[in-house]
């Protein structure tokens, strides 16, 4: 639905009750002229409004005009002054000089929020403000603004963010197995001879017409037909990269809903977020508890609100987080089944932390931190009674000794230590056993701690590095193609030695 | 009974004249309003080849400032 950017106010000339006079007539066409004189008022102020863009913008060209007159002034003076007897040919300097690059700057963040047009922002000012659930921040556990659950407008960013990390990481991993492989098997030789490139094969598909290419293409590398939503975003496509064909940052997708009035801020296409933040709430609760099981990580489809009502808007988004998920989701699995296991009986407290799990669990490859981010908004007393029974499942890691203290421990590791150790103390059936867990309650709180304190360096760390859409694709791309140049040089060296 | 009309009719005339006054201005500033419209986008047409060329002739300078210059620094 496309917004009208400027719209000249007084909508309707004459539809206005008439107040009780005898010369109606008369009556309705003064009210009709005043309403043409404020319509020429509004159309007047628009009009300055954009003749001033273009001249903002005709100053800048102008500015960069001038400045491109003066650096053509000295080149010219320069070049009269090169004499072609004293130019240095040196072969060191061909290798020493650094190569000339030109600067590419990627354009970002286009549709932000300081470069909507004013009449737009205008008319986005009249909307409603959201709720301020913001003054519930303090009262939260987990530390993520309350806000964040009824409307993130940052969603859609960090899930993109997430996923091409991620990616980053399992393709480096993937490097690191393949120089193990090679060194493990010095002597593989010739075990993947590589194929012979001719452009016969290309030949032959373009016979048929070029239309055909294509279809032999988009069967993918593995086989099957991939659904039309996939659109090489899977990592194991590695002929069809190409920077352009990555799952689109959310900014390029929210060009194709024609809004103005959203930028990078509120990055979801706009019927997601003008429909999802009603629904979210409403649907938000209920959908918690059959959802958590799904809803693990922002690797998978985004949970319940943004899913229902743009499934169709968001295909090149939602599917591709799926495929890489299958390595790093192995460990992640086992907790939350458990999670929903151990919280039956208080289903609405952390059923919005149902949401925060997922960055959690990005950021953190193994399982037991992710855990700890669902328990943290129990309170404490009612947890050592389910408790008792519900956390022997859950996270792996603490030693086999004795299940039910540590993963209690596990589980509120932000709790303050004394009253859970009290709280759990008096359950012990055996003194001298006691004090053997609770030496381990303490290591391993001590031990999730440090997981806590890495993980936030973790996070710190990604803050710093780079937080736009550039760096990160950039990032990607390039372990991506590293990757490919390595083994194919590696495999160069096979054949040449 | 023409009596009647008279006074009625000429107030109907008059409302007549009103209304095709209101018109004439009403389609006048549709008009304006168009103008303006096309105005912007054809200017903001414009104003976007300028900048290409702009950027062309941004990049082709700083390349054969980088091909001239042999290590000095630019000033």
């Amino acid at each position: 639905m496309p917004l009208v950017t400027r719209n000249i106010e007084p909508r309707h000339l004459c539809r206005q009750t008439l107040p009780s006079v005898r010369s109606e007539l008369e009556c309705v066409t003064n009210i009709t002229l005043a309403n043409v004189i404020r319509q020429l008022g509004s159309l007047s102020k628009y009009a300055e409004d954009i003749v001033g863009e273009l001249f903002t913008q005709a100053n800048t060209f102008a500015s960069r005009v001038s400045s491109l007159a003066e650096r053509v002034d000295r080149l010219q003076v320069k070049v009269t002054q090169l004499d072609p007897k004293e130019e240095e040919v040196s072969l060191q300097g061909i290798n020493t000089r650094k190569a000339f690059r030109s600067s590419t700057i990627q354009d970002q963040k286009l549709f932000d929020r300081n470069s909507l047009p004013v009449p737009v922002l205008e008319t986005y000012n009249t909307c409603d403000t959201p709720p301020p659930l913001n003054n519930l921040t303090p009262y939260r556990d987990d530390g993520k603004e309350a806000l964040k659950f009824y409307t993130d407008p940052s969603y859609f960013f960090d899930l993109w963010k997430e996923k091409m990390l991620q990616d980053t990481k399992d393709i480096m991993k993937e490097k690191r197995k393949h120089r193990k492989e090679k060194k493990d098997n010095p002597n593989r030789g010739n075990v993947n001879p590589r194929k012979i490139k001719t452009r016969k094969e290309e030949w032959e598909k373009m016979k048929m017409g070029q239309e055909f290419v294509e279809s032999k293409e988009k069967l993918g590398p593995s086989g099957y037909p991939p659904t039309l939503v996939y659109q090489n975003g899977s990592i194991g496509s590695v002929e069809n990269v190409d920077a352009n064909s990555y799952p689109p940052p959310p900014l390029s997708d929210s060009t194709s809903p024609p809004s103005p009035s959203f930028s990078e801020d509120s990055l979801p296409p706009p019927p997601a977020e003008f429909s999802c933040p009603a629904d979210s709430n409403q649907r938000g609760p209920g959908l918690a508890g059959p959802k958590r099981s799904s809803v693990v990580s922002p690797s998978h489809p985004p949970p319940a609100p943004p899913l229902g009502s743009p499934p169709g808007s968001k295909p090149g988004f939602a599917p591709p987080p799926a495929p890489p998920p299958p390595p790093p989701m192995m460990g992640v699995p086992p907790p939350p089944p458990p999670g929903g296991f151990g919280l039956p009986g208080t289903p609405p407290p952390p059923s919005p932390s149902s949401f925060p799990p997922h960055p959690d669990f990005a950021a953190p490859p193994p399982p037991p931190p992710p855990p700890t981010a669902d328990y943290p908004t129990l309170p404490p007393p009612p947890l050592p009674q389910p408790g008792g029974g519900a956390p022997p499942p859950p996270p792996p890691p603490p030693p086999p000794g004795p299940p039910p203290f540590p993963s209690s421990g596990a589980e509120n590791p932000s709790v303050a230590p004394p009253p859970l150790s009290d709280a759990t103390k008096p359950k012990s059936s055996l003194p001298p056993v006691s004090d053997a867990r609770s030496d381990l309650l303490s290591a391993i709180r001590q031990g999730f701690q440090l997981r806590r304190v890495e993980e936030q360096q973790e996070q710190e760390k990604r803050d710093v590095v780079g937080n736009d859409v550039a760096t990160i694709l950039s990032r990607r791309i390039a372990v991506e193609y590293s990757d490919s140049e390595d083994d194919s040089s590696e495999f160069d060296e096979d054949d040449w030695s | 009974m023409t009596g009647q009309e008279d006074p009625v009719q000429r107030e109907i005339h008059q409302d007549w004249a009103n209304r095709e006054y209101i018109e004439v201005i009403t389609s006048s500033i549709k008009k304006i309003a168009d103008f303006l419209n096309s105005f912007d986008m054809s200017c903001r047409s414009r104003l976007a080849t300028l900048n290409e060329k702009l950027t062309a002739l941004e990049r082709r300078i700083e390349y054969i400032e980088a091909w001239v210059t042999k290590g000095e620094t630019l000033t």
